[in-house]
């Protein structure tokens, strides 16, 4: 039997690392070991050609129209939301997650469902690769080049749309170049396109491919950073990559989105990082590596700045609906009303493939606000206090097998499930109370118990601790 | 020039496509099953999205003539909220699947409503996910359980007769199955979609032989949706995740497979093209248009037509299906090139 701080070490890591995993879970994977486990997420076996279906085939089978959904963003958001659910490799869900928070592509403006989906699946095998061919990838990406407007770049009419956000928000940051530094990216980007798309007539939507243009393509010198040459897109991002600049942008990234919340992007480039030396030991390894994602990861989640950093961030919006989900064990196939299981993180403020800007969400406590907050214990209360759904049934039982009778058992035993979650002792005294108003558990009729269970279940998830992961 | 797949003195020859994703009359929504009537007429369960309308059975025929359509999205009778499968029998009442509302629901050929029947549950004879559906030689209705892993027999008015089938991977035992068809000897091949193969199984449930195994390669299924057999036993399988209908020989042994050969617009696509120039602009900028354009996208189902010796493959995300006429005795004719 694992011990309890093993097992909160494990909540913690599935948390970060994943949408949290229930106490079944936990135990195995703490009796794989931590450091195992930390590599079998990062290094996830290959998929077994023979093997059972994957959530995104079980998701099709059932909603055949979550595949090519046109214009509509709704069934990608479904589909992804059930992904994260039933995913059984939680980090390729949740690196594809962070990506996205970073190289923010709206269907607002793409219309194109099918190029959203295929922009997160591209982030889901490429995640945790290195960062320099992502960069290349996300290039000719066609939802990202039709979101920037880069098939409106030309060699005699230059958008400068992709060029600057490829400086500003996906790699340096402000203040780490120049305008000229700006256009003369742009310049090496021209022709980087779209290929003409089959259109949406007569037999529905279909891929779009990324083209180069060669006669479209400025090939003539430029300057950049302090290196002149016929620079085309790939020499821009190589030369990108290398900045210092990127390096400590990146992993700031990395520990605002896996260990704890920093200031706002935009804040950055005059507050110090939240944790100086961990940033620079995520750096190192970044440059060390170059430029692979997994290394900077594997140190991340062994290092002791992240152990110790528990409940230290606000849980995103899709965080709280997957794991609410998951930890309750609903939604494990597909059924009718599951478009609105995609909506439910939008309700809270995170419309996931449509986020308000190219800058993606603000994030931290600026997730919380009186109509989210309200969304949030709503959502959560709703499910843990449902005795018919799975993950809560079985948390009675395993209550009652354990022989949970007094308020102060019932109260641990359920901190324990939801994570091994820290209460202040003001909110633990509160609902230590509550729990001893109505005695021991009277397990005779087990209805009475399992709703008394859910109750409190239910009010610990309306609690300021739990929005934190 | 026609489009040959040949193996032997066998080919399959593609003849034509019908239809294009509409969400009413002439075209079709997400086809996911087929049953094949006298003359070409053929019923198409349109799997349509969820609460909507367009949850449908198509009448239609093999040379793309509309004739009528029937059911629609709803719970009431006669209505559907996850439509599955379509089959006919002898008479050509029409039989459809809901595997949400656990129910068959029966029509006439006219699109009469006829009745339903169904219990929800996972004792004998009740419904848990109802997908595929087929009639037997006897003219009874074969049901997939596709939630509890059973294959249920009935009679027409949907007394029980019989069942087998566990979940499982071992032999003869089943994991989510889909799509099933039954052969001129009553014997039962069932679309084993999570263990990717399919199974035959005598009339009683015996496990005869199982096709293909997980995988992309020749002979290998993924996630295998459907499946038909014709006149000389051979059998086709919907290789659903490798978008693709794989065939074998009656001792399972692969001959080849097709991705979709529908280069050409059908008589209903070209209709949209006609009344959208803005579509035919760009088509005509798009460079391997007829390449991009011939492949199946997650085919669900086919059927064969013995009558007319035809192989039909539900092009589920095109919204059109695939013709192809079997000549069992092909020659070369310019074997000497």
């Amino acid at each position: 039997m694992a011990n309890r701080d093993e097992m909160a070490l494990m909540a913690h890591l599935m948390r970060r690392a994943g949408f949290g995993a229930t106490r079944e879970e936990l135990e195995q994977r703490v009796a794989k070991g931590y450091e195992a486990t930390v590599e079998e997420l990062i290094n996830p076996p290959p998929a077994d050609p023979a093997g059972e279906a994957d959530p995104q085939s079980v998701m099709l089978r059932y909603v055949p129209w979550a595949l090519l959904p046109g214009g509509e963003t709704v069934p990608g958001q479904a589909m992804w939301m059930y992904c994260m659910i039933n995913t059984q490799t939680p980090l390729v869900e949740k690196i594809a997650l962070f990506w996205h928070h970073v190289f923010a592509t709206g269907n607002a403006k793409i219309d194109n469902g099918n190029l959203t989906n295929a922009q997160i699946e591209m982030f889901r095998k490429h995640g945790t690769g290195n960062y320099r061919d992502l960069l290349v990838r996300l290039a000719k990406d066609p939802a990202m080049i039709y979101w920037l407007d880069n098939n409106e770049n030309h060699r005699d009419a230059v958008n400068e749309n992709w060029g600057r956000e490829l400086l500003e928000l996906f790699s340096m940051g402000v203040g780490n170049y120049t305008e000229t530094d700006v256009r003369e990216a742009s310049r090496a980007f021209t022709g980087w396109t779209k290929a003409p798309n089959v259109p949406r007539l007569p037999y529905g939507r279909f891929p779009w491919y990324f083209e180069y243009r060669e006669e479209d393509h400025d090939d003539a010198e430029k300057t950049f950073l302090g290196h002149t040459g016929n620079f085309n897109g790939e020499d821009i991002i190589d030369i990108v990559v290398k900045q210092p600049a990127t390096s400590r942008f990146i992993c700031r990234h990395l520990y605002n989105f896996f260990v704890a919340d920093e200031v706002q992007v935009p804040a950055w480039t005059i507050e110090p990082a939240r944790d100086e030396e961990a940033l620079a030991e995520l750096v190192n390894v970044f440059e060390e590596s170059d430029y692979e994602i997994a290394p900077v990861l594997r140190t991340l989640f062994n290092s002791q700045f992240f152990k110790d950093a528990r409940f230290s961030k606000i849980r995103s919006p899709a965080e709280v609906v997957a794991g609410t989900l998951r930890l309750v064990g609903d939604w494990k196939l597909p059924r009718p009303g599951i478009m609105a299981l995609g909506l439910q993180p939008r309700y809270m403020g995170q419309a996931l493939m449509d986020p308000p800007s190219v800058e993606g969400w603000y994030t931290g406590k600026e997730w919380i606000n009186s109509g989210s907050l309200l969304a949030r214990v709503n959502f959560i209360a709703d499910h843990l206090a449902d005795t018919s759904l799975p993950g809560v049934k079985s948390i009675i039982a395993d209550m009652k097998a354990a022989g949970v009778t007094t308020p102060e058992q019932l109260m641990a035993a359920a901190l324990d499930h939801m994570g091994y979650l820290e209460l202040s002792d003001e909110t633990s005294e509160q609902l230590t109370e509550y729990a001893k108003s109505n005695g021991d558990l009277d397990w005779s009729d087990e209805a009475v118990a399992g709703t008394r269970i859910g109750e409190l279940l239910a009010m610990i998830g309306a609690t300021t601790e739990y929005q934190f992961g | 020039m026609a489009i040959e797949t040949v193996v032997g003195r066998r080919a399959w020859i593609y003849t034509h496509n019908i239809g294009r994703l509409m969400e009413a009359g002439t075209g079709f929504t997400y086809p996911v099953g087929i049953a094949l009537a006298d003359d070409g007429v053929m019923y198409i369960a349109n799997r349509g999205y969820e609460y909507a309308q367009v949850q449908r059975i198509s009448k239609v025929t093999v040379d793309e003539e509309f004739i009528t359509e029937f059911g629609g999205g709803g719970e009431e009778e006669g209505k559907f909220r996850s439509l599955t499968d379509v089959a006919i029998d002898r008479d050509e009442n029409v039989y459809c699947s809901d595997e949400w509302l656990n129910r068959i629901t029966v029509f006439d050929k006219d699109g009469t409503l006829l009745g339903t029947w169904g219990e929800a549950g996972e004792g004998p004879g009740q419904l848990n996910g109802p997908s595929g559906l087929a009639f037997d030689p006897d003219d009874n209705l074969i049901v997939v359980n596709s939630l509890d892993s059973r294959v249920q027999k009935y009679s027409k008015d949907g007394r029980f007769l019989g069942e087998f089938g566990r979940k499982g991977s071992a032999e003869g035992e089943l994991n989510m199955p889909w799509g099933v068809t039954s052969d001129s000897n009553g014997e039962i091949y069932v679309a084993d979609w999570n263990n990717n193969r399919v199974q035959k199984f005598s009339g009683d449930g015996d496990h005869l032989l199982s096709f293909g195994y997980g995988g992309s390669g020749p002979g290998s299924l993924r996630l295998p949706s459907a499946v038909a057999v014709d006149g000389d036993g051979d059998v086709y399988v919907v290789d659903w995740r490798n978008e693709r209908v794989v065939i074998y020989d009656a001792e399972a042994k692969p001959l080849t497979h097709l991705r979709g050969d529908a280069r050409e617009l059908s008589k209903w696509a070209q209709l949209t093209m006609d009344a959208n120039p803005d579509m035919v602009k760009r088509r005509s900028q798009v460079q391997n248009l007829e390449e991009i354009q011939r492949v199946f996208c997650l085919p669900v189902a086919c059927g064969f037509d013995q009558r007319a010796n035809r192989l039909i493959v539900c092009d589920t995300h095109r919204g059109r299906l695939h013709m192809y006429h079997k000549d069992t005795n092909y020659q070369d004719p310019q074997s000497n090139l």
